[in-house]
């Protein structure tokens, strides 16, 4: 059912770190790991500048490594496609892995490696897939949150395969939240959006390859961002809530919360955060013996249009 | 991707890298394919023998059939459906290659459940692209709700043999009439999306509707009576978005463009009055629902790059619109007349976005954005008259506007001081102006700064700090409320506000099998200007993540999160200083185990267990003189999720699922209450969950 649990093989389910640990286990140890990185990435940029590439190009390189399933995986994805647009259209394992140079003579001269254990900082990494991905949804990419935290594009995606991991909403989930720790607290509370068993996903509100809107919202707004799902609140209504208006965020917060509806406070507390007007609204409302205040709906009993109201008569949202 | 020139591309080319050159010198690093020596690269003889390229069809499909004891109905958020019983369901991943780089492909997962979701897609490969797509979604409140009100389209009708009561008590039918109704939502979505890429612009289409259906709580009064409801919810929304790029050396340029229209297939909300109207002849009340209303939005984007230099800048305009008619100010004797029929309500909102990015020294980048966000309503203003609740006429009212203009500028830098260590700092103004609120201006100064040290290759940390102040023009209570609000409150959301964050996180990550990673993060809103109203929120946080690849078949990883968060306000029931105060303490809890084991019984048998535990507590405490805590309010879960999978053979497998949780909640709302506990507020009763329920999946999969 989740498919958290059992894709054990090729998912990055289990996080970054588990997928780290299985990579440096098994596929990506290379020959020049024991170098200093800063070394490598000096004989990296020389190799880049000088332009050696292959004779052959992808056969060049498949002379040696088209025994690694890894490698040879490229090709059932649209990395390793003839498509309009792929690598393999233009400079092949090269485009990405830099100029072969010599690491045709014994494997150990540096090649451009991907993901958290190469020697090639984040924002050199990416640079090779922004050169070809720099399109509408990833044009806010530089300067964004994951680019400022030195996420590599490797870190998350996989290009050696037919599906990419990330790509399956039952493993985007955890692979966020293997960061976003704060957030995997949240969609497990009381009220959250359905992200724990992946009816919705991440990127359903956030892209992560940068927006133009705060927090990488895919929308201009929070409040965009959520009428984009909850049409029926977006109006505009004859008598707004002001803080309805304003932001959705300044009373629910959508990662969840141990409170019904992912409110931030609970009613009555919550509208007595903003209401203090002669009568009831300024009464401290006790607990115990169960009231029009604090039992039901609490001050929802009454207003219950709390996101507006278009009934003309409905200026204290009560109808 | 889009390599190839023309000459407005190579105008734009030209202006990229102008504007790159014009600023100054930057450090454009990077393996870029654009920055590629080729002079040296002879791909004439690249023929890529060895690609091994395979057409024609693979994937899988799966058959799913399952028990799922659905009692409670909340259980069917974690099993994807509500149905109780056996239920079934498909899941596929079929891909059809075809040599001439055509691709079929179609998913599905659950689909047959109530959360399922299937896409059919196919096109050439990087060139076009038209897909179809479903995707079902659910939510599942409760199936216990008792309410002696039944649907009936708009209506909420009683029983025909139903005896009004000046309370809850005197309802002598009610427990007799009480039935259960499931409060829950399901959303249906239809998809449609088209994508074409030419040599150097995209364009994109998509088109997709969505039914929603269920029931929710509402509550309908009169006066100082009221019945909870279960307003059904059967509506609509259409969605059309359509977006043209074009991309060459150094910039990228576009237009997109929505138009969303939402339906209610329910005009109102009528009910009839449970309780003896107080007087007058109070006997239905309606209710407005949400109206049907539009939203356009276009936008333009523009991003130049050049030279370790980067601009983007967008532009776009939105209209929201409503148009519906309007109800009658009360359906309880004659109704005053309205201004107008209807709303023909008008939102603008203009956007802008200019953000700029560069590095000008190695090491060294630095970004700087200025963000303009206005809200301008434009929906007539008038005079409303006003029937509280359906009950008598209080004057007349005019509906506000609540524009607002919001402007913020951030500038930060990111300096590397060497292959460790990074230091990132921003600092962000944030401005507001409003209209119709008790501040006509909010203002907000914040700094942060991370430190970035990567210790070793396997131990790695950072810290961050955050620093805000908020604060504005002088607060006045606006004076269209019905009664004056106490002079000494400060609405939360616009009061002084000064915030402390901080978050350390450390991780450790060696080559070996262990890895653990632990954050720590703290926070405080202290409002320093508030007497009445919300004062303080501390927040406390941490978590441990660990996992252990005991071998290349075997991984076990663990985790634990715990935070806290306590709030305090103050009130006054003497419309003059703070009298009484409210602490709100919550607490809640995170922790889970899983296994992961492949590969036993001759490679044929994978296993998978996966344990969570969440327990969320919240403790409220109203002091005025005497301390008077609310009753128990949490929610604790354990959840144990497990499989087994066993191959048959190269082709075929088995597997089976096993979802256990056991839930149970409490909300002081409703704990422990009976339908006329409160007398003059009909509930829907006891609504807590307890409940232990399974879910047991057998799955047959077939390997094309």
């Amino acid at each position: 059912m989740n498919k958290n649990t059992g894709c054990f093989s090729g998912k990055i389910a289990r996080g970054l770190l588990s997928a780290v640990l299985i990579i440096s286990f098994n596929v990506f140890a290379a020959p020049w790991d024991d170098q200093d990185p800063q070394e490598v990435e000096a004989i990296l940029d020389k190799k880049f500048a000088e332009g050696k590439y292959s004779p052959k190009g992808a056969d060049s390189c498949l002379m040696c490594h088209r025994r690694s399933e890894k490698v040879m995986a490229l090709f059932d994805g649209i990395h390793g496609s003839n498509a309009q647009g792929s690598p393999m259209q233009d400079l092949q394992c090269e485009a990405c892995h830099g100029p072969q140079g010599n690491h045709n003579r014994g494997g150990k001269e540096p090649m451009i490696t991907f993901g958290a254990d190469s020697p090639v900082p984040a924002e050199k990494q990416n640079s090779v897939c922004m050169s070809c991905h720099n399109d509408d949804n990833r044009m806010a990419w530089q300067g964004n949150h994951h680019d400022n935290a030195d996420v590599s594009c490797a870190d998350c995606h996989q290009v050696h395969t037919g599906n990419d991991p990330i790509a399956d909403k039952s493993t985007e989930v955890a692979v966020c939240t293997s960061c976003h720790t704060e957030q995997k607290a949240d969609i497990n509370k009381r009220s959250a959006h359905p992200l724990k068993w992946q009816q919705m996903v991440c990127s359903d509100c956030h892209n992560p390859h940068g927006s133009l809107a705060d927090a990488n919202l895919k929308q201009m707004s929070v409040n965009e961002n959520c009428y984009s799902c909850h049409a029926e609140k977006r109006g505009p209504k004859l008598w707004e809530h002001a803080p309805v208006t304003d932001n959705c965020a300044t009373c629910h917060n959508p990662h969840g919360s141990v409170n019904e509806a992912m409110l931030t406070t609970k009613p009555p507390m919550l509208c007595q955060q903003c209401h203090a007007s002669v009568g009831h609204t300024s009464n401290a409302v006790f607990g115990g013996n169960p009231n029009a205040f604090n039992a039901g709906q609490s001050c929802m009993n009454c207003h219950n249009q709390v996101h507006g109201s278009n009934h003309p008569s409905g200026k204290l949202l009560q109808r | 991707m889009f390599r190839f020139n023309t000459p407005i591309n190579t105008k734009l080319t030209m202006l990229a890298l102008a504007i790159g050159a014009s600023i100054s010198p930057a450090f454009a690093e990077g393996y870029g394919l654009q920055n590629a020596n080729r002079d040296k690269a002879n791909t004439a003889k690249w023929e890529c023998k060895r690609c091994v390229v395979e057409s024609g069809f693979s994937g899988n499909i799966s058959v799913r059939a399952a028990y799922n004891d659905a009692d409670d109905i909340h259980f069917g958020n974690t099993s994807g459906t509500d149905k109780d019983g056996l239920v079934g369901s498909i899941d596929a991943n079929l891909v059809n290659k075809s040599d001439s780089g055509y691709q079929t492909t179609f998913v599905a997962d659950k689909l047959g459940y109530y959360t399922g979701s299937a896409r059919l897609e196919t096109g050439r490969t990087g060139q076009y692209k038209i897909g179809l797509g479903y995707r079902a979604l659910a939510h599942y409140d409760t199936n216990a709700a008792l309410t002696p009100y039944s649907a009936s389209g708009d209506k909420l009708v009683l029983p025909d043999n139903w005896q009004t009561g000046a309370v809850t008590s005197q309802m002598p039918t009610l427990y007799d009439d009480a039935q259960q109704v499931s409060l829950s939502t399901q959303r249906d979505r239809y998809l449609i999306d088209a994508v074409y890429k030419g040599r150097f612009y995209q364009a994109d289409i998509n088109y997709q509707h969505e039914k929603r259906q269920g029931k929710r709580s509402f509550s309908g009064n009169f006066l100082t009576n009221s019945a909870m409801l279960a307003q059904p919810i059967d509506d609509s929304t259409d969605e059309f978005g359509a977006k043209l790029y074009f991309n060459g050396q150094g910039w990228l340029i576009g237009i997109e463009s929505s138009f969303s229209q939402y339906n209610n297939d329910h005009s109102s909300l009528i009910w009839q009055n449970a309780f003896t109207p107080t007087f007058g002849a109070a006997y239905s009340g309606q209710s407005s629902v949400a109206p049907d209303n539009k939203a356009y939005r276009v936008g333009a984007n523009a991003q130049l790059s050049g030279n370790g230099h980067q601009v983007l800048m967008h532009l776009g305009v939105a209209s929201f619109t409503q148009d519906d008619a309007f109800l009658p100010a009360t359906i309880n004797g004659p109704s005053p007349a309205l201004p107008v029929t209807s709303l023909d309500g008008k939102v603008d909102t203009t956007d802008m976005r200019l953000k700029y990015n560069s590095r000008p020294l190695r090491g060294l980048n630095i970004r700087a954005s200025y963000d303009y966000s206005d809200r301008d309503n434009k929906t007539a203003l008038n005079s409303y008259p006003q029937v509280v609740t359906d009950s008598y006429y209080a004057g007349t009212a005019t509906n506000p506007e609540y524009d607002r203009t919001r402007q913020q500028a951030k500038v930060g830098a990111k300096y590397r001081f060497n292959r460790a260590v990074y230091l990132d700092a921003e600092y962000q103004y944030d401005h507001n102006d409003y209209s119709d609120l008790d501040r006509d201006r909010l203002r907000q100064n914040g700094l942060s700064a991370k430190v970035n040290y990567k210790i070793s290759s396997a131990w790695s940390a950072w810290l961050k700090a955050e620093f805000s102040d908020r604060t504005g023009s002088a607060y006045n209570p606006v004076n269209t409320t019905s009664s004056q609000s106490n002079p000494y409150l400060r609405k939360s959301y616009l009061a002084d506000r000064e915030r402390d964050q901080y978050q350390l996180s450390v991780s450790y990550t060696p080559e070996s099998a262990f890895s653990a990673s632990a954050n720590v993060r703290i926070s405080n809103d202290d409002y320093d200007d508030t007497l009445v109203g919300l004062t303080q929120v501390d927040t406390q946080g941490y978590d441990l993540s660990a996992s252990y690849l005991l071998n290349d078949d075997f991984i076990i990883n663990a985790y634990l999160n715990q935070d806290w968060r306590d709030s305090d306000q103050a009130g006054s029931s003497n419309f003059g200083l703070s009298n009484w105060y409210v602490n709100t303490d919550e607490k809640s809890t995170l922790v889970g185990a899983g296994i992961d084991y492949r590969n036993l019984l001759d490679k044929k048998l994978n296993l998978g267990l996966d344990y969570s535990f969440s327990d969320g507590q919240s403790d409220t405490e109203v002091t005025q003189g005497i301390r008077s805590p609310y009753g128990d309010y949490f929610a604790e879960r354990h959840n144990i999720n497990a499989f087994a999978k066993y191959q048959l053979d190269e082709k075929m497998a088995l597997r089976l699922d096993w979802i256990f949780e056991n839930y149970q909640d409490s909300d002081w709302l409703n704990q422990g209450l009976a339908l006329d506990a409160i007398p003059n507020v009909l509930i829907f009763g006891d609504l807590s969950h307890d409940y232990s329920s399974h879910y047991v999946g057998f799955t047959f999969s077939y390997e094309l």
